[in-house]
């Protein structure tokens, strides 16, 4: 279970840790408004329509979130951005219809939204 | 070292900030985007010694932000790193080929980044060196040569990328990738003696000539390719091509004789290229990925030459 602290921190790694600890800080700030911006992208790729622009964005938030994660201890949380942002690529580079890369990028997006929560939790 | 750092996402960019300043590197310019890293670059009084780039970012990407920084001639050769993640694969391939030097994994490693930076920060040195030596030969009115055996850059050929920079890229491939490519090795036999002869900006013209036309036969094949040093050519092909050493020693030699009158008129032996077998990597090999490299270069050094007499063995 992750901690609201970073991963496999060693001695070695403790100054940069403790001058990382606002960056971190700031990341779990932010989770927030990344929870609501990727609700809100979900419901409007829920509705039908012809483009792929709410998926795709929701592929470059999860990209963004994915760059900085592992970065600032979270790196299960990034590995699991980083799932969501293949998948949108993966469903925008195939020929399925809307409904099915929504339904698929569901699969991976509902866990990566229920680990940003319960870093809130935390 | 003056460092210009840049990424879309300012959490990442404050990361990079502390750990940079952890090792020992303070003074970093941070930007968002690639206009802004170009104005950075225009606008700096002291041009930066190194580069990080993010390659994915919205208005535009790092592979072009570095194609744009090569264009600028303070910033031919300053090394470039990319700020990748592993799953970048495509992306990290066309940043070498856009003339990137290295990359650091995201999410940051404070014992990579310093090893990286390390690396950086002794090529800066060795570069400002070499900068004071040369500013001292321009002054003399002459040009410094190069030591034979350093592995030369020459601008604007098609495909060639600096040496590290391309033992980098070989280090970043998988076992998988590894598979997929060949390295072929060319070496010029004559080099030695024409450095003899002319080891200033005549032996880099020449290595300039016999770069030009590896491209030009080897283009069709996408390739990457490097001066390894000396007479030393290595080149980077996707594995599936066909490759005919003696074919494309046939087609380099009369490429080259389209420069033979400028070496008649210097009085210059013409470059005699000779091209070794490829070499490919099997996929249960162990060694590290960069021996493909040096195995290759191995190939193109003639084999049939004469032993050498006892009483210059005896020399070494």
């Amino acid at each position: 279970m992750e901690q609201n602290k970073p991963e496999n921190t060693t001695d070695r790694d403790e100054i940069l840790e403790r001058a990382l600890a606002p960056v971190r800080a700031r990341f779990i700030e932010a989770i927030e408004g990344h929870i609501l911006s990727l609700e809100t992208l979900r419901q409007e790729a829920r509705r039908e329509t012809p483009e792929k622009n709410a998926l795709k964005e929701i592929g470059q938030l999860a990209h963004r979130i994915a760059g900085i994660a592992g970065s600032v201890g979270y790196k299960q949380i990034g590995e699991m951005a980083s799932s969501v942002e293949r998948r949108v690529i993966d469903c925008c580079a195939s020929d399925r219809t809307e409904s099915d890369c929504v339904a698929s990028v569901d699969e991976v997006l509902e866990p990566f939204l229920d680990s940003l929560e319960s870093k809130l939790d935390d | 070292m003056r460092i210009l750092a840049v990424d879309d996402e300012p959490l990442l960019l404050e990361v990079v900030k502390t750990s940079l300043a952890q090792l020992g590197y303070q003074d970093v310019t941070f930007v968002n985007s690639g206009p802004e890293a170009l104005a950075a670059m225009d606008n700096a009084a002291v041009p930066f010694d190194c580069f990080l780039f993010d390659i994915q970012m919205p208005e535009m990407d790092g592979i072009t932000l570095i194609g744009l920084t090569r264009e600028k001639p303070a910033y031919k050769r300053t090394p470039i790193l990319m700020l990748t993640r592993v799953s970048e694969r495509e992306a990290i391939d066309a940043a070498f080929a856009a003339g990137a030097t290295d990359y650091i994994n995201k999410p940051l490693d404070r014992i990579d980044l310093k090893a990286r930076m390390g690396m950086v920060a002794r090529l800066v040195e060795e570069r400002r060196r070499a900068g004071a030596v040369s500013a001292v030969a321009q002054a003399a009115e002459h040009h410094e040569a190069a030591p034979f055996e350093t592995p030369l850059f020459m601008e604007g050929i098609g495909g060639l990328v600096e040496y590290l920079a391309l033992e980098n890229y070989v280090l970043t491939l998988g076992r998988k990738q590894m598979f997929s490519i060949a390295a072929l090795g060319f070496t010029v036999e004559n080099a030695a003696a024409i450095y003899r002869r002319a080891p200033g900006l005549q032996f880099e013209y020449m290595l300039g000539d016999v770069a030009t036309v590896i491209f030009e036969v080897m283009k069709a094949n996408n390739l990457m390719f490097a001066h390894a040093g000396g007479g030393d050519f290595i080149c980077l092909l996707p594995r599936m091509h066909e490759i005919d050493p003696e074919h494309i020693e046939d087609d380099l030699r009369l490429a080259l004789s389209d420069f033979s009158g400028l070496y008649a008129a210097d009085g210059m032996p013409m470059p005699r290229v000779r091209v070794g077998q490829p070499v490919r990597s099997n996929v249960f090999s162990l060694t590290r990925a960069d021996q493909i490299l040096i195995r290759a270069l191995a190939e193109a050094q003639p084999k049939d030459s004469m032993p050498e007499p006892a009483w210059k063995r005896a020399l070494r």
